[in-house]
């Protein structure tokens, strides 16, 4: 059915994908269009050699003339890519494209799909793989699997399964993709979902202090991303002034209060049974509402 | 050691951290896995590992691992 395949992305799920292409026989060309992707290099050099590594950035212009261009029947896999492949590309009747998202669609289309789950109350998240469309998101899905999110779940926990998931889930849908067999459905329309862009920050970085203790929990999760600033520092706003914490702990007590203490580096919050407790708070003046 | 590989392994599959020794280099683990790996050892150890220790040559190898571990217990706990 395919000729080449063309593997877009960063991380160990595009590599990934690559190695069950490469079990299947088929040697992808691998391409990363943005620097992002740094520990890539050893990992296509590994799978493929010198010169693949060398080919591995490109620029989003010239990786739309190279696709725009190419005249085999291809299969493109994206997962974990910053570039958007265009309409032009998308459109030639010889390129059947697959993104890998990391929500069930039609449900959080867009950028950082697992915190913005998680600071909605989700009981569960998940990925998609699905065939492109010029429509970001939108295109039919081929497989679908979901993640339960419980109340210790983060982004970086998330994020974690669903590459797991996205590599397992790939590599069962890859022989009916490659022989043109497989089913793929039309996604259902959801009202009130809308797209998520990059610089969308869930509640624009502020931590409510008159949220309950699910709404604060999910919040803190959300932002959570290890020592990556993915969304970048959240802060709280106490007497007209932003703090923003390097670490936070979440635990049940005996007692039923509602209370907030500023002292030292240490703020306290207390709702009902749930005690949050923020660490090494700083008063900074570096609030940004989006993100660059 | 092995508490460390025990960690590694929940954390990345299909990967022999016994005689891996290019985990960074060798696109075996990305940044989603060092900070992953990082929750769990600060967990683990009671220990905070900062941002400037990510670096490859700390995270290339369990051995590499642990001996960054096993540094930072050292100068938290000075004898």
């Amino acid at each position: 059915m395919f000729d080449k395949a063309i593997v877009v992305g960063t991380g160990t799920t595009a590599l990934k994908c690559a190695e069950v292409l490469l079990k299947k026989g088929i040697t992808p060309e691998i391409y990363c269009a943005d620097e992002t992707g740094v520990s890539m290099v050893g990992g296509v050099r590994r799978l493929l050699g010198n010169e693949a590594a060398e080919r591995l950035f490109t620029d989003k212009t010239s990786l739309t003339e190279c696709l725009s261009e190419e005249v085999k029947k291809t299969l493109i896999i994206s997962s974990e890519s910053y570039y958007i492949i265009p309409k032009i590309v998308l459109e030639k009747e010889n390129i059947t494209a697959v993104n890998f998202h990391n929500a069930c669609l039609p449900f959080y289309p867009g950028r950082n799909a697992e915190a913005w789950s998680i600071f909605e109350g989700n009981t569960f998240s998940g990925i998609t793989w699905h065939y492109m469309v010029p429509q970001v998101d939108k295109g039919p899905i081929i497989i679908q699997e979901k993640i339960k999110l419980t109340p210790e779940t983060t982004s970086l926990s998330l994020l974690r399964q669903q590459k797991r998931l996205a590599v397992d889930s790939f590599a069962e849908m890859i022989d009916g993709l490659l022989a043109g067999n497989i089913n793929s459905v039309p996604q259902n329309e959801a009202p009130g979902v809308r797209m998520h862009y990059s610089w969308e920050r869930p509640n624009d970085g502020k931590l409510d202090l008159q949220w309950d203790s699910d709404k604060i929990s999910a919040f803190l999760r959300c932002y959570d991303y290890g020592l990556l600033h993915t969304l970048g520092v959240p802060v709280v706003e106490i007497d007209k002034a932003y703090y923003k914490w390097e670490g936070y702990k979440i635990s049940r007590v005996n007692t039923d209060r509602e209370f907030f203490l500023l002292e030292d580096s240490t703020i306290t919050i207390q709702k009902g049974s749930t005690l949050f407790q923020l660490a090494n708070v700083k008063r900074t003046e570096e609030f940004q509402k989006n993100l660059s | 050691m092995e508490k460390i590989i025990a960690i590694l392994s929940e954390i990345v599959l299909d990967v022999d951290f016994e005689t891996e020794e290019n985990l960074v280099d060798d696109g075996l683990i990305d940044s989603i896995d060092i900070v992953s790996i990082i929750v769990e050892l600060d967990a683990a150890y009671g220990i905070s590992i900062s941002s400037k220790e990510i670096d490859a040559s700390n995270f290339n190898s369990a051995k590499a691992i642990k001996a960054m571990v096993d540094r930072i217990l050292a100068q938290s706990n000075p004898m």
